[in-house]
């Protein structure tokens, strides 16, 4: 009896050192598992984050390179009705000149 | 192709369902068909049951532990470990004794209860783990 008891003793006591053992374990896996997941997160943060701004630059960039074009539109078309102009005022001048 | 769903079904019980109500009526059973409360203490001396009795102490104070902290994973586990240890050390004493007891082991019912044995092992074991795993995911994720 008292050989039993020993036994069921220590193989308690180990079956309880292991079982603690093997959930320190898990929870330590668990826990850098949570960390490196939180690394990735925070990295894919910080890069929308940089793609916000990135965006946000070309945004700015494209209006100011649109009111050039329009600007430069607006000139060409002045410049257009000048030649028109400067064509036909040529060509009455070239009518008009004695030979 | 059913048959499959049928018995993942079973899979899904095992690995999903929460062990909480089982654990509550079986520590309400537990402590009713518990020896403590339907024998004295003289009558298990009488009976030279004073080391099942001892047992059956433990088991009644680890069993009202779990009836009485199961709202609190971090209490609770402590006393389902416990019992889990109790339930190893008395099953691995009977195993002993069926080992090295020739007329204990020739009783028709060492089958039985070897079955109920182990499938109680089981069930503990399976409690045990989600909880721990509760647990660990609880701490982990604060």
């Amino acid at each position: 009896m008292d050989d039993s008891n020993n036994t069921a003793g220590l193989v308690a006591l180990f079956s309880g050192l292991v079982s603690a053992g093997a959930f320190k374990f898990y929870e330590s896996v668990l826990k850098n598992k949570r960390d490196s997941e939180k690394e990735t997160q925070v990295e894919r943060a910080k890069y929308r984050n940089d793609l916000i701004k990135r965006v946000e630059k070309l945004e700015g960039e494209r209006d100011q390179h649109l009111k050039f074009l329009m600007d430069l539109r607006g000139e060409v078309a002045a410049l257009k009705v000048e030649v028109t102009y400067l064509q036909r005022e040529n060509r009455k001048l070239h009518r008009d000149s004695p030979h | 192709m059913q048959i499959r769903e049928y018995l993942r079904t079973y899979r899904d019980i095992f690995v999903y369902h929460d062990y909480q109500p089982l654990l509550l009526f079986w520590n309400i059973a537990d402590l009713a068909n518990n020896r403590v409360l339907w024998m004295s203490y003289s009558e298990a001396i009488d009976n030279g049951m004073e080391w099942a009795y001892f047992q059956y102490c433990l088991y009644f104070v680890v069993a009202l532990g779990m009836l009485f902290t199961l709202p609190w994973l971090e209490s609770c586990v402590k006393f389902v470990g416990a019992y889990l240890l109790l339930y190893i050390f008395s099953t691995t004493r009977f195993l002993v004794k069926v080992a090295t007891d020739p007329e204990f082991a020739a009783n028709p019912d060492i089958g039985r209860s070897l079955v109920v044995t182990g499938v109680y092992f089981t069930l503990w074991v399976w409690i045990y783990t989600k909880m721990r795993v509760e647990l660990a995911h609880r701490r982990v994720d604060g």
